[in-house]
């Protein structure tokens, strides 16, 4: 056996089989494989890999991957460089950005509906000036049209609750009638629920206000 | 690789010309494909990883300071962020029945020479995926990437003599898988 070791032999016999090996690394390598069986065995090896590697192809790229592929690169350094108050937003929250505006338009128009009519009043009072004032047959007259909608079909059944609570209901005008919906309409129907049942809106939660309007849906005409 | 262009590229980007960054981008993006989705074996996942090496890229050119060359630097790169996605998924693709079966189905309206073609390469692929981490850097770089063990030295910061035992470990399991595979 020659004197080199395996180890020193091993990366030779892979230059051997590449075909990169220097003159005088090739006699050592000749000279230890015809004395080392495990050095031979690896040899064998090497040579079995070689060849499954010149006969295996690369698998396939999508078409026009290469073509598009700075453009995408391009759309995310774009992506990353959107930074808002110094902060990057994440995609979702740049997709929201649209629809969250409109939003707060339109809250910040209904807020200001509020602030300058003088003539609107949530307090309960006034919604009950307003719905004492509603006939009977009016009532009626209101859950027909509420067929069309289910906001104001919510809304009718709290006109009903609300009438059977008061003493004496008495003539509404049209004018006064279409005001109360459209009150209910702006702002739900959960202000009028909470102030028809004396409860502040702050202190509500979701299943106290369902809870109210099943009591309401039991006073009906 | 032409080593003088890159840092021309390089310095033009760095006074503020963004449209070098594309000339690199298009200069060296087969390249560094074919490495990442040899390591990772799928490509939707290398199209990701090569997308993030390009915005790393992008976003590190200003402070490259030309210590390596530039695909060096770049190779670097994508090696470690290809294995991070790779720890990161623990992907060790293996070959299902619904596979077999596909493959099976397939052969046989190929010829033979072809269908031994398709063999080799799905075997070559499981050997390569199944290799350590360290053998499979070395291995991608040498054979597939054609690059000398002095420069692979300088991407993965690891001796010449360290590089030709991984490479031959690595090329000897391949063998063996492939020799066991085919019984």
């Amino acid at each position: 056996m020659s004197k080199m070791k395996c180890d020193e032999i091993s990366p030779l016999l892979v230059e051997l089989k590449e075909g990169t090996i220097s003159v005088e690394n090739q006699a050592l390598a000749e000279q230890h494989i015809a004395t080392c069986a495990k050095c031979r065995a690896d040899l064998v090896l090497i040579g079995r890999a070689f060849e499954a590697l010149r006969t295996s192809v690369d698998e396939e790229v999508p078409t026009h991957y290469f073509t598009n592929l700075l453009p995408r690169v391009r759309r995310r350094l774009d992506e990353r460089d959107v930074k808002k108050f110094g902060f990057v937003l994440p995609e979702w929250a740049q997709r929201m950005i649209a629809p969250a505006s409109a939003i707060g338009v339109v809250i910040s128009m209904v807020a200001l509906f509020v602030l300058l009519n003088p003539t609107y009043d949530t307090t309960q009072s006034h919604l009950m000036q307003i719905v004492s004032q509603f006939p009977k047959d009016e009532i009626e007259e209101v859950v027909d049209m509420a067929n069309y909608s289910p906001v104001i079909a919510r809304t009718s059944e709290l006109h009903r609750g609300i009438l059977e609570m008061l003493p004496n209901p008495s003539q509404v005008s049209r004018q006064l009638e279409r005001q109360f919906l459209d009150d209910e309409v702006n702002h739900g129907h959960r202000m009028s629920t909470f102030l028809a049942a004396g409860i502040s809106f702050e202190d509500i939660n979701d299943e106290e206000v369902d809870s109210i309007i099943d009591r309401l849906k039991d006073t009906t005409l | 690789m032409n080593q003088s262009n890159d840092l021309e590229l390089i310095k033009e980007f760095k006074e503020g010309n963004d449209k070098a960054f594309n000339h690199l981008v298009l200069r060296y993006q087969e390249k560094i494909y074919w490495v990442v989705r040899r390591l990772l074996s799928d490509h939707d996942e290398a199209n990701d990883v090569v997308q993030d090496v390009f915005v790393k890229v992008y976003h590190s050119l200003h402070s490259f300071k030309g210590d390596s060359s530039f695909y060096t630097w770049l190779y670097r790169i994508a090696i470690n962020l290809s294995l991070n996605e790779l720890r990161r998924k623990k992907t060790r693709k293996t070959f299902s029945l619904d596979d077999a079966v596909m493959q099976h189905e397939s052969h046989d309206a190929l010829p033979l020479e072809q269908m031994e073609r398709k063999e080799q390469t799905r075997l070559i692929k499981e050997a390569i995926e199944k290799l350590p981490e360290k053998q499979k850097k070395v291995f991608l770089l040498r054979y597939y990437e054609e690059l000398p063990y002095e420069e692979i030295a300088k991407i993965l910061k690891t001796s010449v003599g360290g590089l030709k035992a991984n490479y031959f470990h690595a090329v000897k399991k391949i063998g063996e898988y492939v020799k066991n595979e085919m019984r």
